[in-house]
């Protein structure tokens, strides 16, 4: 069972692993993160921020970089076969759209594993934020945050598959509405109750809030429980929603406009 | 058995000018396939010969299961490609000239990746030997030459060992030499493993050179489905005369024209140039020639020779092959 899990899935993982040699994909796993981490960190030092700011500017960065490598994972797994002229070989072949998302999803969480790791040592060594602190909940935090990345990389992916390529900045852009609407870098509490409502059913503000809670020494349990319920049930309809597009895709063409 | 059978195969694609005619669903309606039918039989190499936009490669691409038909039936080797698209993947495998691979990958890894898509475990030394790849196999994919790429995507589609060949434009852009070599290869190749090949092009002579049977396809219809003989007999006993002129001025003119012993004519206002097919060229040209010249044409070349599956085609539809 474990050995046709892995057959589904490897190709994928193996051709997003040989494509990290281009210094590209090192530079947005490492680099760019690194570099907007200690800007808020230099920033912090220069305001003489207090424990609380820094708590939500390094949450915020941290975090939000986990959950945006592991989403462009799957993005650019999809849009790199159209770069390449190469999905109408990828997609002939016996696989299907969901074990390529699945698939590129993996290599993702391995990517945002080891930026996750980094930028936190960093956040400890220069700015002294321990995240480490977060201890037995940070494979919590992790598995929600990558849960979050799924999600948004179906929806990403669904709209690129229905509308086709003029939409494809929808990839790197779609996120930037999730900063906004989950409180990545601020408490939801500041918005009027009927958009914190709408916040709450996405689950990366869960993320956040219950990284903070912890941080804060204030139960978290059921922040995370609420969290990975909405997960699942998004990524549910998602995988629902997928197989459906897929369809679609394959009655308007995108494989061979786009092939 | 027989490897593919189609029936009744319709699809036509929307055309949006605008983004709210997407999301509203107002686009134009065009049809690129009107009903086709095909029975191919096992291990015989099959010619899908028409011109761009004959609707060849959309066709392909359901056999593949990449488009969705409209309306009728495909089946391969009995598994219905709609509704056992997954199953019928495992089977086939195409090589379209219109698709690459990942240009950062080196060939060996580009095959070896495309193998594991099949579940399979390939001894690629065989394949890339057959294809003469052995000195570029750890160079990148984006590195090749357009031949070389080409000859890549092929073995991608060769290693896999499938029931069912789809070569969609086998040798489109490649010089002379190399597309020679490659229908030798896939001659070789479906004599070794008695793969059934499907073939799409647009270029007579592959059709010719490879082809056991062939389907004449223009504008989403079949037009003629035939051996290579077969079709040719549709205009045996008649020669084909291509008249090149200075400029076409008034082609009706010239169609209206009753010229003795000609049974059909095509004007191609692009090469100005006239092509008719008639019987005893010999005793006419010398007539036709004159009732052009009195059309105040100036005749600049002149060529009689016999007639090739372009002129069946020609003939079947009164258009060009490019």
């Amino acid at each position: 069972m474990i050995g046709n899990i892995v057959k589904k899935y490897w190709p994928f993982i193996l051709v997003d692993i040989k494509m990290s040699r281009r210094i590209i994909l090192l530079f947005e796993m490492i680099f760019w993160p690194l570099l907007s981490l200690a800007s808020l960190g230099i920033f912090t030092l220069f305001m003489k921020s207090n424990v609380y700011v820094k708590l939500f500017l390094f949450t915020g960065a941290i975090g939000w970089s986990t959950i945006h490598f592991c989403q462009h994972a799957i993005g650019r797994g999809f849009l790199s076969e159209v770069w390449h002229d190469s999905m109408k070989q990828t997609f002939s072949s016996p696989i299907t759209l969901k074990n390529f998302v699945i698939g590129h999803w993996l290599f993702g969480i391995i990517g945002s594993v080891i930026g996750f790791t980094v930028m936190s040592t960093l956040a400890l060594v220069f700015f002294n934020f321990n995240l480490f602190s977060l201890g037995v909940f940070i494979p919590a935090i992790l598995l929600l945050a990558v849960m979050c990345s799924l999600i948004i990389g179906i929806t990403s992916l669904s709209l690129v598959l229905l509308f086709g390529m003029r939409v494809d900045f929808i990839v790197w852009s779609l996120t930037d509405m999730v900063v906004f609407i989950s409180g990545v870098y601020y408490s939801i509490a500041v918005f009027p109750p009927p958009v914190q409502f709408i916040s709450h059913l996405f689950p990366v503000v869960y993320v956040f809030e219950g990284m903070r809670a912890v941080l804060m020494g204030v139960s978290a349990w059921r922040i995370f429980a609420n969290g990975f319920i909405i997960a699942g049930i998004w990524i549910i309809f998602g995988m629902y929603v997928i197989s459906k597009i897929e369809k679609y895709a394959k009655r308007t063409g995108f494989y061979e406009r786009y092939g | 058995m027989l490897a593919l059978e189609a029936e009744g195969v319709r699809k036509s694609f929307k055309s949006y000018e605008s983004f709210t005619d997407k999301i509203f669903h107002r686009g134009k309606s065009m049809e690129a396939l009107k009903g086709i039918g095909l029975k191919v039989n096992e291990g015989e190499i099959f010619g899908l010969l028409g011109p761009n936009g004959a609707g060849k490669t959309t066709f392909m691409d359901i056999v593949c299961n990449l488009i969705l038909p409209d309306s009728g039936k495909i089946k391969v080797f009995g598994l219905d490609v709609v509704k056992q698209g997954l199953e019928v993947r495992k089977i086939i495998n195409l090589s379209s000239a219109y698709s690459k691979f990942y240009d950062e990958l080196t060939v060996k890894e580009n095959l070896e990746i495309s193998a594991m898509y099949y579940g399979l475990k390939i001894n690629l030394k065989k394949i890339i030997s057959m294809l003469d790849l052995g000195e570029y196999e750890d160079k990148n994919f984006g590195d090749l030459s357009s031949g070389n790429q080409q000859k890549v995507v092929i073995a991608r589609s060769l290693m896999t060992n499938p029931k069912l060949l789809l070569l969609d434009e086998l040798t489109i852009a490649l010089d002379p030499n190399i597309a020679a070599k490659i229908r030798k290869i896939i001659k070789k190749f479906r004599r070794e493993s008695k793969t059934t090949v499907l073939l799409a092009t647009h270029n007579m002579y592959e059709a010719e050179e490879l082809c056991d049977r062939v389907a004449i396809i223009h504008r989403g219809r079949i037009v003629a489905c035939n051996t290579v003989a077969n079709l040719k007999k549709m205009v045996s006993g008649e020669d084909v005369l291509e008249i090149a002129v200075d400029k076409i001025e008034n082609p009706s003119d010239i169609l209206l024209t009753k010229f003795g012993g000609v049974k059909s004519i095509v004007i191609h206002r692009n090469d100005n140039s006239i092509v008719m097919h008639l019987d005893n060229s010999e005793k006419r040209l010398q007539d036709i020639l004159k009732i052009l010249m009195s059309k105040k044409l100036r005749i600049k070349s002149v060529k009689l020779r016999e007639p090739t599956l372009e002129d069946v085609f020609m003939k079947l539809t009164g258009a060009k092959l490019e």
